[in-house]
């Protein structure tokens, strides 16, 4: 038995005091038989307040007491020992005393519990190292949270972005917008598009995050402006561009906002739990909206959120703009392409196509043109020409260089080689500044009757020439392009090739064969193959035939202009 | 939910048609916290034990922080229990937190059960100064409980690896479950803990019209005896019987005590009804 002058009990090695940790044996009910001088001095406890003790309701603070009882007592039942196992002592002061217990017990002859040595080492260091790395985990944690969140918003910013940027159509961007966001960052989303110009018709976009509900909020969301009232989130930020997040949505909210009993019952269907609602603010005085909703089972919308998707509004008004003003300038740009694309003349003894297909993805507009006209004298001019650059200039500037080309070309009757190099001169003189690639071809007949074709290049692709043996690149060296000031002393030149009744020129732009996976040579190449044996089929059929892989529906990334002549069988 | 019997690890032993009495854990540990007891029923009873969702070998997949954040996620599960194993005239037998588990359950269902043994219950583990109650803990006493149980979590896994280790002393012990035995995933048993000394079921005791046995040990550090006093006081019909045992676990410490004390109560309940 524990003494108070702290001699060892009768059994115990007198050197349990001096053991280098505090020791303590326990009867096999949990009580103190014997603690050792180390025990006493670290905890200030006396003997006789120590003697008799349960160990886990007197001696361990009170978050001890219960992980003993609950976790550490039955395992020692069982298993007979215990190892390492942190846990606090009281002190005498009432103070913690961190220490890693270890504990043995002994059984008797039946099987039962006799007594438990226990041995507890004080071990302030190792605490306070596993406070720092506690502390160092939790901040890890931390951490990680923050950046998920911070991955979640970047990516639903990327998303809606890519989304708005890769539409060429401002309902097309809306709809977009509504399914990547109701994909995750809410459940259902309503997109409201800025009225269209000429009308006061409100289009909008709506998405759900369940496709059975796709309906549903669909018809919410034809119904909602209607019903809307002017307290309402959707109305506010309409009418006067406010934004509203409603953490959390009450019944009273709802029908705060709208006296519709349609409206309700599609709220009560698809669950209002939170809501954000953000004006898109695009140029002028016209104003779009997102309604954005979480159902009540989700975390609640915060402050985060809405700045998220008021940044993302502001992007879509950005992209609304934009894609308005291209479809503005688009539209100028064909008109006005189409208004200089003229028909062509009648020459005898030849028949004459031509097509033009205008870019369709919105902003390449360009400055491709073909032309025709009888010089003077007769002879029958055709031209096709590229002017860089893919906008309303270019078109502007082919203008000017196709009325260029056209009075030089008519008033002097010189060769295509001539018809260049003054054009050259005129455009300089003129200050008609644009560069452009040109090819000029002229049908020339001797006296006998026999027909040659001559062309210059301006650096423009080459012609095909199909004849009963086949289709060839008239593909001499080109000269420099048109308005290229720095090599205008270098002569242009002239090539001729026999024409014979039957045969059929194709002039082009560099749309027809270059395309955005393959080189020009490969382009030409599959032309000529697919032109060889053409000369039965009637000028617009073969014009068709030239355009076989030119259809709107797969996009056209580039303007292509045909000019197609047929030199008619005798 | 899938199987109960997978998701719980559902035991049965004993007389398959025998009445049955249930065996429910408290915080900490599981099921194996009632091997020394349960054998005593077998020759009588249909005996069935299972692990609270999160502990022991219950499906760790089942477990969800929000829904196990209070104690009637539970008693759902002892329900869902109940039901699909079908049975009737349950005697339930709680230890510690799962005391107040059945009491859940059986307010929620009575008619289900014939009987509730609650071993060291508490129904509110923090004292409640406005009312004079004493449930053992003050607000700091919770607080540091569960600040030691998160902090223990970094050491408890190292710290409770030596007792893999062979027991030269219990040979019949299956290394299974030394190697398991109140093993529990830090997270689960911060949640649980939460879930326990936090609760406040003192107003649902009133709500059991099943007959009770309150048993109490001496010197118990977790739920003292005025907290299994005011369980039997407030319970419909309850009796109360201290035990000789010491501390919070008799079913480990004292279980032939227990048994016998679960035993005879039921025998007289027989007698009585006979």
């Amino acid at each position: 038995m524990c003494t108070p002058t702290g001699e060892p009990p009768a059994g115990l090695d007198p050197e349990w005091d001096a053991a280098p940790c505090a020791l303590l044996r326990l009867d096999a009910s949990g009580r103190v038989v014997a603690a050792n001088a180390h025990f006493l001095a670290q905890t200030g406890h006396l003997p006789h307040d120590v003697h008799g003790r349960l160990l886990w309701s007197d001696l361990l603070s009170p978050g001890s007491r219960v992980i003993y009882q609950t976790q550490l007592a039955p395992v020692l039942e069982l298993d007979g020992q215990l190892r390492e196992v942190l846990i606090e002592l009281r002190t005498s002061g009432g103070e913690r005393l961190p220490v890693l217990l270890n504990a043995t017990s002994v059984r008797d002859s039946d099987g039962k519990v006799a007594r438990t040595n226990v041995a507890l080492m004080s071990i302030p260091d190792r605490r306070a190292y596993e406070n720092e790395l506690r502390q160092a985990r939790d901040e890890a944690e931390r951490a990680r949270a923050a950046d998920l969140h911070a991955r979640h918003r970047l990516e639903l910013l990327t998303q809606a972005s890519t989304a708005l940027a890769s539409s060429t159509d401002v309902n097309i961007a809306l709809a977009r917008l509504a399914t990547v966001l109701a994909s995750g960052f809410a459940d259902w989303s309503i997109v409201y598009a800025p009225a269209a110009e000429d009308t006061d018709a409100v289009s909008w976009s709506a998405a759900h995050i369940d496709s059975r509900q796709q309906l549903q909020v669909e018809r919410l969301a034809a119904l909602l402006p209607g019903h809307a009232r002017t307290v309402s989130a959707l109305r506010r930020a309409l009418d006067h561009g406010e934004p509203t997040l409603i953490a959390d949505v009450s019944e009273q909210h709802l029908l705060a906002s709208t006296g519709s009993p349609e409206v309700l019952a599609s709220y009560a269907a698809l669950g209002v739990g939170s809501a954000v609602v953000v004006p898109i603010m695009a140029r002028g005085l016209d104003v779009a909206a997102i309604i954005a909703v979480r159902s009540p089972a989700r975390v609640r919308f915060d402050s985060d959120d809405l700045a998220d998707l008021q940044d993302l509004a502001s992007r879509a008004g950005i992209v609304i703009d934009n894609l308005r003003r291209q479809a503005r300038e688009h539209s100028n740009s064909v008109a006005l392409q189409q208004a200089l694309l003229t028909t062509a003349p009648e020459a005898p003894g030849l028949q004459i196509a031509t097509r033009y297909l205008p870019a369709t993805n919105g902003n390449e507009v360009g400055g491709d043109w073909y032309d025709t006209f009888l010089q003077l004298d007769g002879a029958p001019v055709f031209v096709i020409g590229d002017v860089v650059g893919h906008d309303i200039h270019a078109a502007a500037g082919m203008g000017q260089l196709r009325g260029v080309l056209r009075t030089v070309g008519y008033l002097e009757s010189g060769t295509p080689a001539q018809i260049l190099t003054r054009a050259d001169a005129a455009a300089r003189g003129l200050s008609v500044a644009v560069l452009a690639t040109a090819l000029v071809a002229r049908i020339e007949t001797g006296p006998d009757g026999t027909a040659t074709l001559c062309w210059s290049n301006a650096g423009h692709p080459p012609p095909v020439l199909i004849t009963q043996h086949g289709a060839r690149l008239l593909d001499a060296a080109p000269d420099r392009p048109l308005g290229l000031m720095r090599s205008l002393d270098r002569p242009r030149h002239d090539h001729r090739v026999a024409i014979a009744p039957g045969d059929t020129l194709l002039l082009y732009t560099d749309g027809l064969v270059e395309r955005t996976d393959e080189e020009l040579d490969a382009g030409l190449a599959r032309l000529i193959d697919r032109l060889a044996g053409a000369t039965d089929a009637d000028l617009d059929e073969f014009c068709e035939l030239v355009l076989k892989e030119h259809s709107p529906a797969l996009g056209i990334r580039d303007d292509v202009a045909l000019l197609a002549v047929r030199v008619d069988a005798r | 939910m899938s199987d109960i019997r997978a998701r719980n690890n559902v035991r049965e032993s004993g007389r398959r048609d025998g009445q049955p009495i249930v065996f429910a854990h408290g915080y900490g540990c599981d099921q194996q916290m009632w091997r020394h007891v349960t054998p005593v029923f077998d020759p009588d009873y249909r005996v069935i034990v299972y692990d609270q969702t999160g502990f022991g070998g219950s499906d760790p997949a089942a477990w969800d922080p929000e829904q196990y954040g209070t104690l009637a996620a539970y008693a759902d599960d002892l329900l869902a229990l109940v039901h699909e194993l079908d049975l009737r005239d349950v005697i339930f037998v709680g230890h510690s937190v799962a005391a107040m588990i059945g009491v859940l359950a059986a307010a929620a269902e009575p008619e289900r059960f014939a009987h509730l043994v609650l071993v060291g219950p508490s129904a509110r583990y923090l004292d409640d100064t406005a009312t004079g109650y004493v449930g053992g803990f003050s607000e700091a006493d919770i607080s540091e409980l569960l600040v030691a149980l998160d902090s223990n979590h970094l050491g408890w896994s190292a710290a409770m690896a030596p007792v893999i280790m062979g027991n030269a002393d219990r040979p019949e012990l299956a290394a299974e479950l030394t190697a398991s035995f109140c093993r529990t995933d830090p997270r689960v048993a911060s949640v649980f803990a939460r879930a326990t000394f936090l609760s406040d079921n003192r107003a649902d005791l009133t709500r059991v019209p099943v007959p009770c046995l309150v048993l109490q040990c001496a010197d118990d550090a977790i739920a003292p005896e005025s907290a299994g006093r005011y369980v039997h006081d407030h319970l419909p019909v309850s009796q109360f019987v201290a035990l000789r045992a010491t501390g919070h676990c008799p079913n480990l410490s004292a279980p032939d005590e227990t048994a016998s004390v679960i035993a005879d109560y039921l025998r007289s309940d027989v007698h009585a009804d006979g």
